[in-house]
């Protein structure tokens, strides 16, 4: 039962949570399940790369502990991404 | 003709769920061939899984010592050391985080989710050119349901390949492209398959086509791709001496690996591979095959689609050219380079033939463009005449080449001797290299692929649905793995 948790949470966090992140960031003008769809299949092949690059840098292996570093690192940057498209949206529309 | 929304979403996901199903349960297992050991093994040394490694006869070769970091994990000159095995690692690295928390369901899983993910993209671009559905459902099955694509049962990484491009050609045929994403989804491509270098000349058109803000974009992309690469160049860098090296030509590679001289016009080089004319003084073709590889993998799509599918790729070509010109240069561009580079190539294998999914992508979207356009205007009887035009020239041309022979490549023989020492090779796996060549197989081959036939051929397997849950269910439980060392037996004197 708790594997099952942590096999669950962990591919939420680390592919689907950074796909979503990333449709809201880069794929906006898109229908919302294609964006989502879109984004989760970057995140399925981008995370492995960046941690396969990361666990050279660290002389390490790719472990979980390593993806979910990883994972926070990107979904941080994408919602900073994400705030700062939402500021200057609400400039652009003049509510500031 | 319109769906009904409701009955569109719901027919989609039956469609995806019978899909992904479908191959989650004709998938074979990992470490079950040669390609697929090369995917297999190097995922699990990068999760610190060791593996063991058997002779043919299931004596254990090696005892692998993990030094528990990376690169190192994938370097070891005392047991097996995939740098001297011309291993690749792009597709390793995509299944080694769902290995982490699947074990070894997580290749099933994830080679389920990336034949799905080529059916959503595929459907998607159709839909791009087309405002009905079901010339998208058409794309999809043409794509993923034809009777070669059915028979890959293992770890490739050309299905990855192809995953990549639907995923490219749809963001890059839509009207906004994210520059700077399809520069990663680029970058990872070009790390899973090489080859991808090839489609840049039709990634800059589309990037001068349609973008407004050239350098902006054309920097954003560049930037996207090179995050990915960098990671790649730093591995070529460590294990084979240089960055831009490709790994087949490092010299470290365990193997006889005999180089043979090319000539093109004036140029004279030295090569390990085998490249047909004009490199070579005639055209020739590899023994197992009944085709040089200009006209193999052309005939298998023929055979796989049917003589009218293969007369509508043509069709839609034309239309497509007639009617969107910037999209029908932008996926010749896309097919051209890729088919020129394997059609001058020999030294050929069964496993070597998936690479033609790196190029089916434009074919399908022609195919499905010329459908819609011959649908849309039924009356037209010079439409219809245009698809029997085309579809009695590709009869007539299947039919003409069963009576040529080509002769067999001498050199194959110079890089394999021990096939003519031998009267009896052992076969392993499922590569050819290691059995002689049965001139009954070769004309059974031959009647095969000029046959011609007007539909799809049907593909038909026997599945065991008992025997294949048994395996899923000690597959989620099992890490462990016993992989025989075929480079060993395909590339020993």
């Amino acid at each position: 039962m708790y594997k099952a948790f942590y096999i669950i949470f962990s591919v939420s966090y680390i592919f689907c949570l950074p796909g979503y992140l990333m449709s809201k960031a880069f794929l906006r003008s898109r229908e919302v399940p294609l964006a989502w769809i879109t984004g989760a299949a970057l995140a399925a092949v981008l995370l492995p790369v960046l941690a396969f690059g990361l666990a050279m840098l660290l002389h390490t292996v790719i472990s979980g502990v390593l993806l979910f570093s990883l994972a926070t690192i990107i979904n941080s940057a994408l919602l900073l991404i994400r705030q700062a498209q939402r500021r200057e949206n609400r400039v652009t529309r003049g509510e500031y | 003709m319109r769906i009904n929304p409701r009955l569109k979403a719901f027919l989609l996901i039956a469609i995806f769920l019978a899909i992904f199903l479908g191959t989650l349960l004709r998938f074979k297992g990992p470490a079950s061939g040669y390609w697929d050991t090369c995917i297999a093994l190097p995922a699990l040394f990068m999760i610190n899984q060791p593996a063991h490694f058997l002779a043919k006869d299931g004596q254990e070769l090696y005892h692998y010592r993990l030094s528990g970091s990376l690169p190192h994990n994938l370097v070891n000159n005392d047991a097996y050391g995939i740098i001297s095995k011309d291993q690749r690692l792009g597709a390793a690295v995509l299944f080694s985080p769902w290995v982490l928390f699947f074990n070894l369901f997580g290749f099933r899983l994830f080679f389920a989710l990336s034949v799905t993910l080529i059916a959503w993209f595929v459907f998607r671009t159709a839909q791009l050119f087309s405002a009905g559905a079901w010339v998208g459902i058409f794309s999809l099955l043409a794509a993923t349901c034809n009777s070669y694509f059915l028979s890959l049962d293992r770890l490739n990484p050309n299905i990855l390949g192809m995953m990549l491009i639907s995923l490219l050609l749809y963001l890059l045929l839509s009207q906004e492209t994210p520059w700077f994403i399809t520069g990663l989804a680029y970058g990872v491509l070009c790390a899973v398959r090489e080859t991808g270098v090839l489609f840049l000349p039709a990634i800059m058109y589309q990037l001068f086509c349609i973008s407004s803000h050239r350098k902006r974009d054309t920097a954003l992309f560049i930037l996207g791709a090179l995050i990915i690469l960098t990671q790649f160049l730093y591995w070529n860098k460590f294990a084979f001496g240089g960055a831009f090296i490709h790994p087949t030509q490092f010299k470290g590679l365990e193997g006889f690996r005999p180089v043979f001289s090319h000539k093109l016009l004036f140029l004279k080089f030295d090569f390990n591979g085998m490249l047909n004319y004009p490199f070579y003084e005639r055209i020739v073709r590899t023994p197992y095959f009944a085709f040089p590889v200009f006209l193999l993998l052309p005939l298998i799509l023929i055979n796989s689609f049917g003589i009218i599918l293969s007369a509508l790729v043509f069709w839609g070509a034309a239309r497509l050219f007639k009617e969107k010109k910037p999209a029908f240069i932008f996926l010749l561009l896309w097919f051209i380079p890729t088919y020129v580079l394997f059609c001058i190539m020999e030294n050929w294998s069964m496993l070597k033939t998936t690479f033609l999914l790196l190029f089916l992508n434009p074919l399908v979207i022609f195919m499905s463009f010329g459908l819609e356009a011959l649908f849309t205007n039924r009356h037209s009887v010079k439409r219809w005449l245009g698809v029997v035009v085309s579809c009695l020239v590709i009869f007539t041309v299947a039919k003409a080449l069963s009576y040529i022979d080509f002769t067999v490549d001498p050199r194959w023989y110079v890089r394999f001797p021990r096939v003519l020492r031998a009267q009896e090779i052992s076969y392993i796996g499922d590569d050819l290299r290691t059995k002689k060549e049965d001139l009954q197989e070769v004309l059974a081959q031959k009647k095969e692929l000029t046959s011609a036939n007007l539909l799809p051929r049907p593909y038909r397997t026997g599945v065991d649905i008992h025997a294949i849950m048994k395996k899923m269910k000690s597959e989620i439980s099992q890490r462990d793995i016993a992989a025989i060392d075929y480079w060993k037996y395909i590339y020993e004197p």
